[in-house]
């Protein structure tokens, strides 16, 4: 899933560090260009992260982002994908969900829909733990930044 | 008179009645399974409450007793096919990746010291797994 945008441009990419593991995002700018437009005009981000207590075998942490329409509509997570629920009222947060395995966002009244912003490149079996590790340790810490052209 | 049992989590007691009237093989199965000592972990489908897998408790040939799929605060519920106790601090439903509406056993509702309990099984979101240890109440 390296190259979606299918224009030749090399697509956005951000860098995801969790719990001290760092990965790359590639973001998928064709299904969600204002929400990852506004979440890259959000960078740097720190913020708590919490494993998931109705979706399943993800992540999340709430971030500040203005309130958009849902972009490219999803339940499933599937396992390595970044997803964002906006926020649904002025001063409310969004949520960034991140899967390690099966995920599908849910609330207490049901299943609902995110908009998938992008996927960590292969190799990024590390992060997926990192992620995976909450469920026994508890809250962690994520950051995401621009990535750097070097890495 | 109600049986009943004590839970030991991270330095807090509580105790729960057991719904032996309306859980009698459930019921019978956890008190010939005790002590039970595991690390309680926060539920990651179902809401809010914390849980532990007890596998020679899974069994989905058992009845399905005192059938709930919403957890009330301060209820223990019992999955069969998992084997799983779940203890509910605030709302909860039995569920799964692939269930939306599952159901569980009513097994017991905490009795003593419920809330200093249901802060403990809370932490277990922001703060990871914690021991928990379940015996008869004589």
């Amino acid at each position: 899933m390296a190259e979606r945008t299918g224009s030749g441009q090399r697509p956005k990419s951000i860098e995801l560090v969790v719990s001290g593991v760092s990965a790359r995002v590639v973001l998928w700018e064709d299904l969600a260009p204002k929400a990852i437009a506004a979440l890259v005009e959000s960078l740097p981000v720190d913020a708590a992260l919490q494993h998931c207590k109705w979706s399943g075998q993800a992540c999340f942490a709430e971030i500040s982002l203005a309130p958009a329409a849902l972009e490219s509509p999803v339940t499933s997570i599937y396992p390595g994908v970044l997803a964002i629920r906006p926020p649904d009222a002025p001063g409310a947060r969004a949520e960034l969900l991140i899967a390690y395995g099966d995920a599908e966002y849910r609330t207490p009244e049901g299943r609902r829909y995110v908009a998938p912003v992008g996927e960590l490149e292969p190799g990024s079996e590390a992060l997926l733990h990192a992620l995976a590790r909450t469920a026994k340790t508890g809250e962690t810490t994520l950051r995401l930044k621009l990535a750097t052209e070097a890495s | 008179m109600a049986k009943r049992i004590r839970i030991y989590c991270d330095g807090v007691e509580a105790v729960a009645a057991l719904h032996e009237d309306a859980a009698p093989v459930t019921v019978a199965r956890l008190l010939a399974a005790l002590p039970i000592e595991q690390t309680l972990r926060h539920l990651r489908w179902g809401g809010d409450a914390g849980y532990i897998m007890v596998s020679r408790l899974a069994d989905s040939s058992q009845p399905l007793e005192n059938p709930v799929t919403f957890y009330p605060p301060g209820t223990i519920g019992f999955r069969r096919e998992h084997g799983e106790i779940a203890i509910c601090y605030g709302q909860a439903q039995a569920r799964s990746h692939v269930q939306m509406v599952g159901w569980a056993c009513n097994l017991a509702t905490l009795e003593t010291n419920a809330g200093a309990l249901l802060e403990k099984i809370h932490a277990t979101r922001s703060e990871g797994g914690k021991p928990i240890r379940f015996v008869r109440e004589e």
